[in-house]
This record gives structure tokens, sequence and C-alpha cells, in this order.
């Protein structure tokens, strides 16, 4: 058995196959805080929430959390800030360790390969990177075999299979932006853009129906700042790309591939071509595509390449 | 002798049933035939042709590999250049496009990818103060300092060339030669180059100085010289210099700058380095022999570069390899033997056959197991003497095999006519191929695609566990304040998540959520109501209270937002109420 596991800035997923079929389980990367009174332990009870309590305070996580906090009025508190972990914040490390241990099942045997992603696009310079320390001990203490890859070439992995794993992947994420080329498998270069779609919080959606009374212009200030947005990270990646003389040696017409949350959209598509179009890239590349199971397709790259690391005989028939 | 007859004409039977099986089989063409697995053709595209990986330092056999795109890791590198020595740290430094991009570990289990053109560096552990080797170079001021320890025995530093060509080249350098203008000399380039140049030194922090590129910078064993894109001129550049390992098998063609241990076979670096110390320890860097003195005193003065001349190559020629005919023409004399020709090899031969050990094949340990000489069973004796059997003989024979081969044919098509249609060809083929691969494709096709093909394909079910968690853990610690909230009136929008009425513990007092909370509860005697709190305050709250003098006011009388309805209902809601 393998598992693969996504771990995003904003929620954490992880897949695996039991017998045909692809078991995942998804959690938001939040908790939310409640004063620890019997009302609430009751409530809490009562609705089967699972809690833990710290400093006179009821601690709920994930999904709960985030059921909850509309009707409670909760603050979401993200555990991970700009993608990395909290320094000096014992709480969130242990609220992680709690999520890590959900999300990943007992494994039948020791040493079962985990391909996971990293938060905030941190795979480089990984000596220096404790959160990928810690995030490897958690998944070793589990009895896993941790192994890192990147979200975009996990992206590659599950949706460029028809261009023989050939292509540029997208990863739109809450604090980073990805770029990978790809190349057979085999990811040549990538660029982080340390700007995500965390600017857009608490703001109107891209595409969200907004109330009649808003003025017409609203909905077109919505999707300029979007627009901005994408042509801001596309044009950067682009020019590091440029920078490194990657550009030059790829095949033409490349395939593109996005994935995020924010791709569901149907607004997202047509936005995001023209910007990719008005950032001028040197070489040809297809229409943008939108990856398949937005919410699991990394994750689900990250099995992939979990079961091509297995020995064939493993690999269940 | 009748015998012998007759087992062979029942040989020669056996062989011309089947033989005439062939043709009767050829013809049915029509049948389905199993599926064949699906062969995957892998070739090397334009962009990942170049696949070069150099690493040096505290490995066997340092130089510059070509590696596969599967191959390109670490582990990979490292079990190429033959592993680690023994003096080494398994530290790595990552040299990547020009400037140290990170430094790791070795670790059995964590494997990590690398990029092509990337650079490692095995630092070597750090030596005694009293032992005799060196430790660091005069610091002058145009000196970088170098603290990376280089073993005497390997004779010389190692010393990285990136961007000169394609891939990063390895050089391996005398210590008084080591400094950038003479490399810069023997590559041919002019010395202006100088400026462009840059040097990692082996510590972790890259030295590079204004002064850098008016003066020769003494190299240290593991520094990296880096030349900006685009200013070699490579067609001035020596024809000699250390080419990649493109292949484990050959390795010998690998040549260092003087005739050093790159990659090579240890003939040829055994060779290398006695034209590289002629007579001189190998124990003292200070004794060695300069550059253009070895350059002088090689026979040939090819190569520049110090690669070894036309006279050494021809010494490295590969010896040839005299191969015996598997069948020998010697006249039977007794029982035949079978013997295995790598153990009966006469001394001449195991001397000529010896390969020459290749660095990374480790396999090839014995003449047995060399590709030239391996292990194979040969009939030293014919199979019967000439004498055996007259011309006649043969001739009948043959006729007889003829005949029968002929024979077969016609029955065989006898057979695949209508005449037996309960054994023709399509009624049979089925019985062998259907129930081991047509049936269960007819039963359910997935089952006969393997997992990772339904996984790439996206072609699996998914199915969403809740995720569990611990009930009523406590947890260890202080919750960290959230962030400030704030309401952004102009446009009416509510910054960060949350409440913006919540009050956070470092101001005590009840949130909106408490106080609605105890209201909603059924229990009515516990509930402790704002306007009945007074004296039955909780003492957390009380105290909470005391610490904030200025609460006795209202917030708009010490600063604070005036439009704040709510919050000033709450207030009074905790002194006690309006009325």
């Amino acid at each position: 058995m393998t598992i693969g596991l996504d771990l995003g800035s904003y929620q954490f997923r992880s897949i695996r196959t039991v017998e045909h079929k692809l078991i995942a389980r998804c959690c938001p990367a939040v908790f939310a805080t409640l004063v620890d009174t019997p009302a609430h332990r009751r409530l809490l009870q009562q609705s089967s929430t699972q809690f833990a309590t710290c400093s006179d305070q009821l601690l709920i996580f994930g999904e709960a959390a985030r059921e909850w906090s509309p009707m409670l009025n909760l603050s979401l508190t993200p555990l991970l800030r700009g993608g990395r972990i909290p320094t000096s914040d014992p709480v969130s490390r242990q609220v992680l360790t709690l999520m890590i241990d959900a999300l990943l099942p007992s494994p039948a045997q020791a040493n079962t390969l985990c391909i996971m992603t990293l938060p905030g696009g941190g795979l480089d310079q990984r000596i220096q990177n404790r959160d990928a320390e810690f995030f490897q001990q958690l998944v070793a203490l589990r009895g896993y075999r941790p192994q890192f890859v990147t979200a975009t070439l996990a992206l590659a992995f599950a949706e460029l299979n028809g261009d023989s794993f050939t292509g540029v992947a997208v990863t739109l994420g809450h604090t980073t932006c990805e770029f990978g080329i790809v190349h057979c498998g085999r990811e040549i270069v990538r660029c982080v853009v340390m700007n995500g779609l965390s600017h857009f919080e608490g703001l109107p959606s891209l595409g969200e129906a907004l109330d009649s009374r808003e003025p017409l212009s609203t909905s077109a200030n919505i999707e300029r700042d979007y627009f901005r947005f994408f042509l801001e990270v596309v044009s950067e990646a682009r020019g590091q790309f440029e920078l490194d003389g990657t550009l030059k040696t790829l095949p033409r017409s490349m395939p593109v591939v996005c994935s995020g949350g924010i791709t569901s959209v149907p607004a997202f598509l047509p936005l995001f071509q023209r910007a990719w179009d008005e950032a001028e890239w040197p070489v040809s590349t297809r229409p943008i595509r939108v990856a398949n199971g937005i919410n699991l397709t990394v994750a689900r790259g990250c099995l992939i390449q979990a079961e091509l690391e297995q020995p064939s005989s493993r690999r269940v028939a | 002798m009748t015998s012998r007859v007759s087992r062979l004409t029942c040989f020669a039977l056996a062989l011309s049933l089947a033989l005439g099986s062939i043709p009767a089989f050829a013809q049915v063409g029509n049948a389905p035939l199993p599926r064949r697995p699906k062969v995957i053709a892998f070739s090397a595209a334009e962009n990942v042709k170049e696949l070069y990986v150099a690493i040096m330092g505290e490995v066997v056999n340092p130089g510059t590999y070509h590696v596969d795109p599967s191959a390109l890791n670490l582990h990979s590198i490292v079990k190429k250049a033959g592993g680690f020595t023994a003096d080494a740290t398994k530290t790595i430094r990552v040299i990547r496009q020009g400037q140290l991009n990170h430094q790791e570990s070795y670790s059995e289990t964590v494997n990590s990818f690398l990029l092509p053109g990337d650079l490692l560096i095995v630092d070597s552990r750090p030596i005694n103060a009293s032992s005799s080797q060196v430790q660091e170079f005069v610091q002058e001021p145009t000196t970088i300092h170098a603290s990376y320890q280089e073993r005497v025995a390997s004779a010389g530093v190692q010393i990285a060339l990136l961007n000169v060509q394609d891939y990063p080249i390895v050089l391996r350098l005398r210590p008084d030669e080591a400094n950038t203008v003479n490399i810069i000399e023997n590559l041919g380039q002019p010395l202006e180059l100088l400026a462009n140049t840059k040097v990692i030194s082996p510590d972790i922090t890259t030295r590079s100085s204004a002064d850098q590129g008016k003066f020769a910078i003494r190299l240290a064993g593991g520094s990296a010289v880096v030349f900006d894109r685009g200013t070699i001129n490579r067609s001035r550049l020596p024809a000699t210099l250390p080419k990649p390992i493109e292949s484990e098998i050959a390795l010998g063609a690998q040549s260092g700058l003087i005739g050093g241990s790159l990659g090579q076979s240890p003939e040829l670096m055994n060779l290398g380095q006695r034209a590289f110390n002629s007579s001189n320890e190998a124990s003292d860097f200070n004794s060695q022999v300069p550059l253009h003195a070895i350059q002088e005193s090689l026979p040939s003065s090819a190569a520049k570069m110090g690669v070894p001349t036309e006279d050494l190559k021809n010494d490295l020629q590969p010896p040839v390899v005299s191969t015996r005919p598997r069948i020998a023409n010697v006249p039977f004399t007794g029982t035949p033997r079978i013997t295995n020709s790598s153990t009966e090899t006469t001394q001449a031969d195991s001397v000529v056959s010896e390969p020459i050990p290749q660095p990374d094949d480790s396999t090839i340990d014995s003449p047995s197991s060399s590709p030239m000489t391996g292990p194979s069973l040969s009939i030293d004796e014919p199979i019967a003497s000439p004498s055996s059997f007259s011309g006649v003989q043969l001739l009948a024979l043959l006729l007889v095999v003829g005949a029968l081969i002929g024979a077969a044919v016609i029955l065989r098509r006898t057979m695949d006519s209508n005449a037996f249609p309960q054994f023709s060809a399509p009624a049979m083929i089925p019985l062998i191929s259907e129930p081991e691969i047509a049936a269960p494709m007819a039963k359910d096709q997935s089952s006969a695609r393997t997992l990772l093909e339904l996984l790439i394909k996206n072609e699996l079910p998914i199915a969403f566990e809740a995720v569990e968690f611990p009930s009523e853990l406590t947890l260890q610690g202080r919750i960290v304040a959230k962030p400030i909230l704030r309401v952004d009136e102009p446009q009416n929008v509510l910054k960060q998540n949350g409440p913006h009425f919540e009050t956070s513990e470092h101001q005590g007092g009840y949130s909106l959520q408490q106080m609605t909370a105890q209201l909603d509860t059924p229990d009515v005697g516990p509930v402790r109501r704002p306007h009945f709190m007074g004296a039955e305050k909780p003492k957390v709250a009380v105290a909470a209270k005391s610490s904030q003098e200025p609460r006795e006011l209202p917030p708009n009388q010490v600063g604070e937002r005036s439009n704040a309805p709510l919050a000033n209902a709450l207030f009074e809601l905790e002194q006690g109420g309006r009325s």
C-alpha cells in the first residue's frame, strides 16, 4: 500500500487505493477556539464533534471548525501562516500533528511509501526548511517512509499522461503559485511565485453572484483584480524561466494544465488564458486546461509517483 | 552403430514433424492471437539529451557523469561515482546554476532529486592540526581562505569548472597550479576573463569580491570556478578537456587534466599518476612537479592540458582478446568433454583475456565475468567423428528426413481441411489462448489493466473518508493571540476572518458567543445572566476586569472607536444594564 499526501497551505489531503477504489481524506488546515463552557461542551458532544482543550478553550479542527464557524461566529485560525508553520506556536504544531495522524491511516506494513508535497512550495533548500523536517518526522512517526515531490510534478503525473508527461503544470495555491516545466516525467525547472490567492480572502470571489444592489462595476472590478493578479504571477514566472534559459530548449506547443481551488470557478479559465496570452510566452502553448478533480489532483499525482516508486512485483495488478 | 542410427532416425522424425507443423501454424493468420504486452520504447528527447552531473570530493571516482533522466538523483550519482571514500563526511554541497544551492547530508533512506548540470561536492572529514597534511593555504589579500581538507593520497586538488562546456568539468590539479590564472591560460582564454569568473570556495559562503577579477585566486580542493555564461570561447578550448563519462563501460575513455583518476580505470589512473607524480612522493604537495614540467617531460606535446600522450594511449589500448571457436576441429578420441572455456584457458589466454578493471563495473572481477570471455559451455569435440558415416549413409539419412518433413506437411494440411473439423486450428487455438487472456477481459476489462494505468487515467472511483480526531485531548501551551480584526468601513467588508467583537483573553471579559451560549442554556438555575452578574461574576473575569482600570468608562470616552454601538451595549450590560 502506498499513499499520497498533499499538504497545501489551506487544506491537507491524503489519498490511497483500497480494492480498486481511491479513498481520500481531506481536512482544512484551520482550527477554531471556543470558550470552555458546559454549554459549548454539551453542544460539541451532542453533535459528535471531536474537540481538544487548551488553556480554558475548546479547540475544534478542520472541517468541523469550518462548519461551526459561521454558526457560532468563530474565527478560523490557519495552522500555517504564509505556508509556513508559525514559530513559537506550540498549539498549532500539536494540531498539525493531530491532523497528519488523522489523515494517514495506520500502515499495513512498516516503511510504507508516502509521497508528499509541502505547503508554500517549500521543497527547495530542504535542509534549511524546518517545516519539511517537521512534516517528515510526523509522517515517519506514523510508520510511513516519506518522500517529497513538488506539487507541479505531481500535477503533471496526474494530468499530463496524454502528453507524454510533458508540459507546463501550474498550481494556484493559497500562498504560492507554482509553475513547473515537466519533460517526459521529469521536472526540468520550477518557479514558485510567493504570491497566492490569500490576497482575495474576505473579498467577493471570482464569479460570485453579487447582490443586485451592488453597482454593476463591482463585478468588473473583481475580474480586473484577478486578472492583474494572474498577469503578475504569470509574467513573473515567464521572466524567471527566460532568465534561466529554459524556454529555449522547450518543444513547441506545450500543453498547460492548471489546478487549485480557483480553477473550479467557470470565470477562471478565460481570465487566466487572457493573462497567459498577455504575458507573451516565447514558446507556443496549447490552450490552457483545468485539471480534473481539482481538489485531489495533486494528491493523486503523489500517489502515482508512489506507485511508480514501488517495485513491479508489489504493484497491485 | 545401429543404436546410434536409430537414435538419429528418431530425432530426425521428431524434427520433421515439428518442422512440418510450421507452415500449418503459419496459415492460421485469422485466428485471434493472444494479446501481447505493450512495449513502451524510450528515446532521449532533445532537451534531455545532455544530462550531466558532476561529483567531486571524497568519492571513489570523481568526475562528470552522463545519467538517464530516471537516475537523476543523489543515490544514483554517488553509486556511479563508486561510493564514498573513508574520509567522506557524507555532507554534500550542491552547486546549481553557478551558485551554492544547498547542502545536505547523505542518507540511505532519503533520496533527493538533482537537476542537469549540478555539481556535487562531498566534503571530507576535518583533519587534526598535528597531521602533516595541508590544512589551508597562505592567507593573502587576494587569496580565498580555504579550509577544505584535501587528502594527500588523492595527489592533487579537485577543481570544478562551470559554464565552460555544457556540463561541469572536474579537474585534478597540483595545489600550486590551482589558481584561476593558470586555469584560464590552460583553457586558451584571455586573462581578461578573470573579471568574469566567480569562485565558490569550500566554505559555505560564496566568496566573490571585487578583487577576484584582478588577481589570481589560489584555489583549494573542492572549489568551483564559475565563468559567466557566454564568455568562454569554446573554439579555443583544448580538445583534451575531460569528457563526461558516458556509460559505465566506457569509463576508460575519461581523461583527467593531468592524467588524473577522474572516472578512469585504475590502470589508466595509475599510469596517469605515474606521469603526474614522476619521481616524487605523492605525500607532499610541495614536492610535486609543476604542470609545465610534466607536460615537457611527456614524449608528445599534444596535450597542453596534460592528457595522456599517444604513446601512453597506445599502452592503454584494450588488449585484443583471442576468441576460440566453440567447436574445435579436434578428432574425437574418447568421451566428449564439456568444459568451461573460462576455466580451461591457457596461461597466455588468461593473461591476455584479463580485462581492464572498470571502476564502476563491480561485476568484472574475474575473467569469467568479462563480456569478452564470459563463461560459455563449449564442446571441444565434434559430436561424431567424420569417419563414422559414409557419404551414402548420410545422403540416405537426408532423404529420409526430407521425406518425413514432406509427409508431415501434407498430413498437417489434410488435418486443417474440413476432413477433421474438430481438430482444425481455429478450433484449437481458443482452447489455448482464451482461458488465459480473453476470458478475464470479457468479465472485467479493468481487472486486466494495472492499478497504475487506471490511476494515471483517473478511472478509479473516489470515496471520501471522514477525518476522525481523538476526542477531548488536552493540548499543551498557550493559544497565540489571533490577528486584530477590523471592519473596513468604506467598503463595509470584514477584513480578516472571524467576529469583530470577540475579546481576546488578554482583555478578559466575555465573548459574545459565551454570552449567547449561556443565555440559550436550558438549565436556568446556574445561568449567570450578564446584567445580574454583579457579585456572582466569576473571579477570573473580575480579576481580568480589575486589571484594566479604564474600563470604568465607556469605550468612546477613552479614545476607542466611537461608532461601535454594540460594543457599548455589551459594556453597559457588563456594568449592570441600563435599567
